[in-house]
């Protein structure tokens, strides 16, 4: 009985990092550009039917569907080494291929119209899985397709499979990204995240970028590099989903505990250690042991972000919520062994982790996005390219909305700070800079 | 000179023949002449024939004398017939001089004279075969049984009488058997005349019955001692036949020696006399133990050296050298000197037939006391006479034991050997622990020799290596096995096995033994260990223990947990079927676990009177997984289930279900924000409890399995290194003690089990009060019919009386949290389990 999970990619971002998430799980269980089995990859004991299910020749198809409304990412997805492994009639490109234009009320309303194809795909697959556990949405939330269309589409999933677990992996804008109206985008599709997804994993381009230079060394990342950086985390967040250890071996049981209160579901993480090519060398004279891996997990720095534990405990290094237990939990998993040699030409670090925390200090993530949107609002800027969408047609209350929703979100993670949080009494006075923080899953080597 | 041209001739013909060479070759004359040389140093003087006619002269003349006139004869006759022409008869004379063999006994005149005639000239003697088969003896009634009267035709007794013939119905018998062999022996039996003796032994008597006192002389007191000392009756000396005992006679003296100063030294010669008959009566009597027969020989062996010593004495008074004192003194000093060891050997044999329930090996102890005792006092003569028989009896001793340890069969008949069959029917399940047993003494310590004691339980368990692997393959190894032990224990005690005659007897016997050991042994014991680990899949199962029960494979256990709660929530009357839920076990948790999967089964106790009545986690009680070992796993577990680990599993599924019931409420949280945007009151409460309820249940839930999956490869890892099959089952045991404390399985921590399963159902409360608080419609909590609920609520009210608000929850919660927190701490620190105080640490952090 695999717990079946359905990818959705939308748009530009959605796409590139979908495709890069396939290949390291290609990778990672022996599958060849066909979707065939490597002739090496005989070991077994590995849940592939989670992300794949096996057509009727055997091969492995991605339980993926792939959605824009521009041409130009998929069509490369198409044509590059990877083609074959996706079911064709998992692409859709919108038929006019001009794209939602960096426009979030473009891509809603474009949503309604291919909604029935759309939904058609997905119950297809839906159909297609025995005990379907849920979603997952790759998408940014600062352009036009996958903000706006994501959008739609987590609505439509919401009403549509209320038992279903849906989470989404969102891509948040860094501060000067080329996207000038992306605060309005954010801010819009923040206000889904917040009401129709049960959880969603922050990925802040801003902390990829600092990463990539500060990590990687790299000081202006191409957007392979950061799509690489988010599938190594995609890939090591479902590792117990794929490689089934005698714990978190399902979605709903990784994020159960991780999610206090409704709104309270975004997921931040953090992985280490993160290894260029250019700094292999680096590399081979590091001995990582499990806590070195958990205390750079809960490094800043690192904020894409057992005895072990108790030195976490007794050295402070994390706080945790006043009003309720720290909830910490490690699973130790196996890993693929086609990463190592003989089958690959790296060497990957002895041991290696991957931090799920439910942070209150995302709330200055928000903030940002607010004051951002303000600064636009403030002026009126751009505001003609919404007005004439159909969401926007009986005036810009989606904003105040939508604006409304994020500062409550903001609101709530800020209270819950504070030591009488859901305690259904009176405030007290507020605890001192506490910070909700779970940690889930170590990654182990 | 005309033979020498015509030799020549004739080699340069034969060398020119050899190689080819012409006759104006230099080189011929020169290898000719070498030839010549050659064939001239060959020559040999012609025989001379007048010593040859001197010589067969004589030999006629010899012949007659000799007596044998026949051949004088026939040779003269042949020496006048030789032909004198021929030109090389001295030579051939010669010849047949040099190949004569003791003519006169070895020359049959006949077969000279038929020399020369024809085969069929000679006449073969006349044969009863040959006359029966011209003329069979067809004539009834004269071959008929000669009777007894026929012969008797006057009283004279003639030697037929003698014969003693049976009466007999064949007819081949004649009265007259000349092959009857034993008739014939009896003719020349001798039938020895007691009369001789009469003389000897009326002295004997006369000197039995002089109670007059007499004097003998010295050399008369030293026959009669030398022979009292073989053991033999003397005058001078009583000898009682039934105890051995020698007493003297008072009534003799020396003419040279006071009588009290012949009495001491007569007593003294009496009592070794007395020693050496104990020995002597000893090693005549019959014992049944084949180390006994082997001690006895080797102690008659040096009685008997003794008696040759005292044959030396005797031989140099009969026939003496020149001079010679006569002197008992010295004989005496002499024997007192050569009979130590055997008075020594006397002691040790007397205590221990002084014993009356003495162990069977008790010989074998006295004398490596002895031995000990007298090599530190150092007596070294004695001590070697006793090592000689302790080493003796032990290479008999340790030949069935060396057959035990290399083939593991032992004799039935040996009623004292140490292993004895103590159960050949028992349950192949118990094959190795009670199949065989070792013998003990009183004392509970084993029956064999002291010195052997350290050894015991290696011999026994290398036995026991054997037969439980001839259960296990059904092969004959042991044939060559067999083979082997006489080799090795042949090499036993040959001398001391690191060279070094300095060190004490005890220690190069223990290192002997130790030696003996090892290389007698062919320990089978790695060889049973890797067929049982591997071929027999010990190693698989037991690693699949945890895979199975300890949710190894969480999908596995999810799939089968999820199926059993949905029909527990589905049908809460009838989801007890064991055979349903037994089917399931094999097809999920056993999918990935071959070697134990076709043997789990699912049981619940007490069918008849199970509560339906408590909570579904307490319902789960009485679930019971079970998997049987096959019979070589049994021997190492010595159970036939893994019953600890149906506990683990039924805890586990216990914390399952109810992190299954927390997890489903995630699935509200997204519907609840569209109704309740802002959580406060009881709703922001309930949410709370909720939280700490899902780190509790997360917490416990890595506790088990993190805790199950340690241990578990742990015991592989140990459990391959363990030495035999006790080791392992000493492995496995204290295995399931180190997961009986961790998992709080053990029967003294039931109290806190039991707060354990009060903290899980609380979750089921929490079900409850959360869908009171967020309505049936959009609650989807609990999958199952709102009758249910109402139970539910119903069961865990009447169990435990929480409050029905949440606050009550939250105190019950408090409490039964501080509750586990301060067991598991207590726990943790009795028994120095940190992973219990890991677990309470955690379970307290940042508690509120």
């Amino acid at each position: 009985m695999p717990r079946e999970i359905i990818t959705l990619q939308a748009g530009q971002c959605g796409n590139s990092v979908g495709s890069e998430f396939w290949q390291q799980l290609c990778l990672e269980h022996g599958i060849n550009q066909d979707g065939n089995l490597e002739d090496y990859a005989t070991e077994g004991g590995d849940r592939k039917d989670v992300f794949f299910y096996q057509s009727d020749d055997t091969r492995y198809i991605p339980r993926a569907i792939l959605l824009d409304l521009e041409p130009r990412v998929i069509a490369g997805i198409q044509s590059g080494p990877y083609k074959n492994i996706y079911n064709p009639e998992n692409f859709y490109v919108h038929k006019s291929g001009t794209g939602a234009g960096n426009n979030w009320a473009a891509g809603y309303a474009m949503g309604s119209q291919v909604e029935e194809e759309v939904l058609d795909m997905i119950d297809r697959e839906a159909d297609g899985s025995d005990s379907l556990e849920g979603f997952m949405l790759l998408h940014s939330i600062a352009g036009g397709t996958g903000s706006g269309l994501g959008s739609f589409l987590l609505e439509r999933l919401n009403d549509r499979f209320p038992k279903k677990l849906i989470q989404t992996y969102s891509v948040f804008p860094a501060k000067n990204d080329t996207v000038v109206v992306q605060p309005y985008n954010s801010l819009l599709a923040l206000r889904r995240l917040t009401q129709n997804a049960d959880s969603v994993v922050v990925l802040d381009n801003g902390a990829l970028s600092r990463i990539a230079a500060d990590t990687l060394h790299i000081q202006e990342p191409s957007f392979s590099q950061t799509n690489r950086l988010v599938s190594t985390v995609m890939s090591a967040s479902t590792t117990t989903l794929r490689y089934p250890g005698y714990m978190h071996n399902d979605l709903v049981g990784i994020v159960a505990s991780l999610i206090p209160t409704p709104r309270c579901h975004f997921l931040q993480t953090s992985y280490t250690p993160f290894t260029g090519d250019n700094i292999e060398a680096a590399k081979t004279v590091r001995k990582t042991t499990v806590l070195d891996v958990m205390r750079r997990l809960l490094q800043p720095k690192n904020q894409m972000v057992h005895k072990s534990l108790l030195r976490i405990r007794e050295r402070n290094l994390a706080n945790f919520i006043p009003w309720g237990p720290a909830s910490i939990q490690v699973a130790l998993t196996r890993t693929s062994p086609y990463l190592h040699p003989p089958y690959t030409t790296r060497v990957p670090p002895r041991v290696s982790g991957l931090m799920l925390a439910n942070h209150t200090g995302i709330a200055t993530l928000f903030k940002r996005i607010v004051y951002q949107y303000n600064q636009l609002r403030k002026r009126n800027a751009f505001l003609e390219q919404y007005k004439r969408e159909e969401a926007f047609r009986d005036g810009l209350g989606q904003f105040d909305e939508a604006k409304e929703v994020v500062m409550e979100l903001i609101k709530e993670y800020e209270e819950a700070e504070r030591s009488d949080y859901l305690s259904g009494g009176k405030e007290e006075e507020a605890a001192n800079a506490g910070a909700d923080q779970r940690t889930d899953g170590v990654t182990g080597r | 000179m005309a033979h020498a041209a015509k030799l020549n001739e004739l080699v340069g013909g034969l060398v020119r023949s050899a190689n080819g060479a012409s006759r104006d070759d230099a080189s011929l004359h020169r290898l000719r002449d070498q030839a010549v040389k050659g064939l001239r140093s060959a020559s040999h003087a012609r025989t001379n024939q007048f010593d040859v006619k001197e010589k067969l002269d004589g030999l006629v003349e010899k012949f007659v004398v000799l007596n044998r006139d026949d051949l004088s004869e026939a040779l003269q006759r042949r020496l006048n017939e030789l032909p004198t022409g021929s030109k090389w008869m001295p030579e051939i004379l010669s010849l047949l001089l040099q190949l004569s063999d003791r003519p006169v006994e070895k020359t049959r005149l006949e077969d000279v004279e038929a020399l020369g005639k024809k085969a069929e000239d000679v006449q073969l003697p006349l044969t009863w075969e040959d006359i029966v088969a011209d003329d069979q003896p067809n004539e009834t009634g004269i071959w008929d049984d000669v009777e007894r009267g026929y012969h008797s035709s006057g009283n004279e007794p003639t030697i037929d009488d003698a014969i003693d013939s049976d009466e007999t119905d064949s007819t081949q018998a004649t009265s007259v058997n000349a092959e009857d062999i034993d008739a014939l022996a009896r003719l020349h039996i001798i039938h020895p005349d007691n009369g001789a003796l009469d003389g000897v032994s009326s002295h004997y008597n006369e000197l039995q019955n002089d109670k007059k006192a007499t004097s003998v002389s010295e050399l008369t007191l030293i026959r009669e001692t030398l022979l009292m000392l073989h053991g033999l009756p003397t005058s001078l000396y009583h000898l009682d036949e039934s105890t051995g005992w020698v007493s003297y006679r008072q009534h003799f003296w020396l003419e040279t020696v006071t009588q009290a100063a012949v009495r001491d030294m007569i007593k003294r010669l009496a009592n070794i006399g007395s020693s050496l008959n104990t020995l002597r009566q000893w090693f005549r009597s019959e014992q049944r133990m084949s180390y006994l027969q082997s001690c006895q020989s080797s102690v008659q062996q040096l009685v008997n050296n003794f008696g040759s010593e005292l044959a030396a004495i005797e031989q140099r008074y009969l026939s003496p050298p020149a001079v010679l004192v006569v002197s008992v003194m010295e004989v005496k000093r002499e024997v007192e000197n050569r009979v130590r060891p055997l008075l020594e050997l006397s002691l040790v044999v007397e205590s221990t037939q002084r014993q009356d329930r003495q162990p069977p090996s008790v010989l074998l102890d006295a004398l490596y006391t002895k031995a000990c005792k007298c090599e530190l006092s150092g007596n070294l003569d004695s001590s070697a006479a006793l090592v000689k028989v302790l080493l003796a009896g032990l290479r008999a001793y340790l030949k069935p034991l060396s057959r035990w340890a290399q083939t593991g069969s032992i004799n039935q008949d040996d009623s004292t050997f140490l292993i004895y069959e103590a159960n050949s029917e028992c349950d192949l399940s118990r094959l190795w622990s009670e199949r065989f047993a070792m013998r003990t003494l009183l004392d509970g310590k084993p029956s064999m020799p002291i010195f052997m004691h350290r050894f015991a339980s290696r011999i026994f368990a290398m036995g026991k290596s054997h037969a439980f692997l001839q259960a296990l393959d059904d092969n004959a190894e042991t044939d060559a096995a067999g083979e082997a032990w006489t080799s090795a224990q042949s090499r036993f005690f040959d001398g001391p096995p690191s060279g070094n005659s300095i060190l004490p007897f005890s220690q190069l016997l223990d290192e002997s033994l130790k030696l003996w050991l090892t290389e007698t042994s062919n320990d089978c014991t790695p060889l049973l260990q890797s067929k049982l680990l591997r071929e027999h899949g010990a190693l698989a199962i037991i690693t699949e223990l945890s895979q199975l029960f300890c949710s190894g494979n969480g999908v596995l256990f999810q799939m089968f947990a999820d199926t059993l709660f949905w029909r527990m929530d589905r049908d809460k009357e009838n989801w007890r079927n064991s055979f349903l839920l037994s089917e399931l076990a094999q097809s999920a948790l056993g999918s990935k676990s071959p070697s134990s999967a076709h043997s789990l089964t699912v049981r619940f106790e007490d069918e008849s009177d199970a509560d339906l009545s408590g909570s579904s986690i307490r319902q789960l009680d009485s679930l019971n997984l079970n998997t049987i070992f096959p019979w070589p796993v049994q021997n190492i577990t010595r159970c036939r289930s893994p019953a600890l680990y149906s506990k683990a599993f039924k805890l586990l599924l216990q914390i399952y279900r109810a992190k299954q019931l927390v997890r489903k409420q995630q699935f509200d949280l997204r519907s609840l924000y569209s109704h309740t945007p802002h959580p406060l009151g009881e709703t922001a409460h309930a949410l709370r409890i909720r939280q700490q309820f899902a780190t509790h249940v997360d917490l416990l839930s890595a506790h088990v399995t993190s805790a199950a999956q340690t241990i578990s490869s742990s015991l592989c890892k140990d459990i391959q290194a363990a030495d035999g099959i006790d080791g392992m089952a000493d492995v496995w045991a204290s295995y399931e003690k180190r997961l009986e404390t961790s998992l709080l399985l053990a029967p003294n921590m039931k109290p806190m089990r039991e707060a354990i399963t009060g903290h899980l159902e609380l979750c089921e409360s929490l079900t409850i009060a959360w869908r009171r608080l967020f309505g049936n419609e959009r609650c989807s909590t609990i999958e199952m019919g709102e009758e249910h609920h109402e139970d539910t609520e119903h069961r865990v009210s009447g169990n435990a009386p929480v409050g029905n608000t949440v606050k009550g929850l939250q105190s019950e919660l408090d409490k039964s949290l501080s509750f586990i927190v301060a067991g598991l701490r207590g726990i943790g620190r009795a028994g120095g389990n940190t992973a219990l105080e890991t677990l309470a640490d955690r379970l307290e952090w940042n508690v509120p």
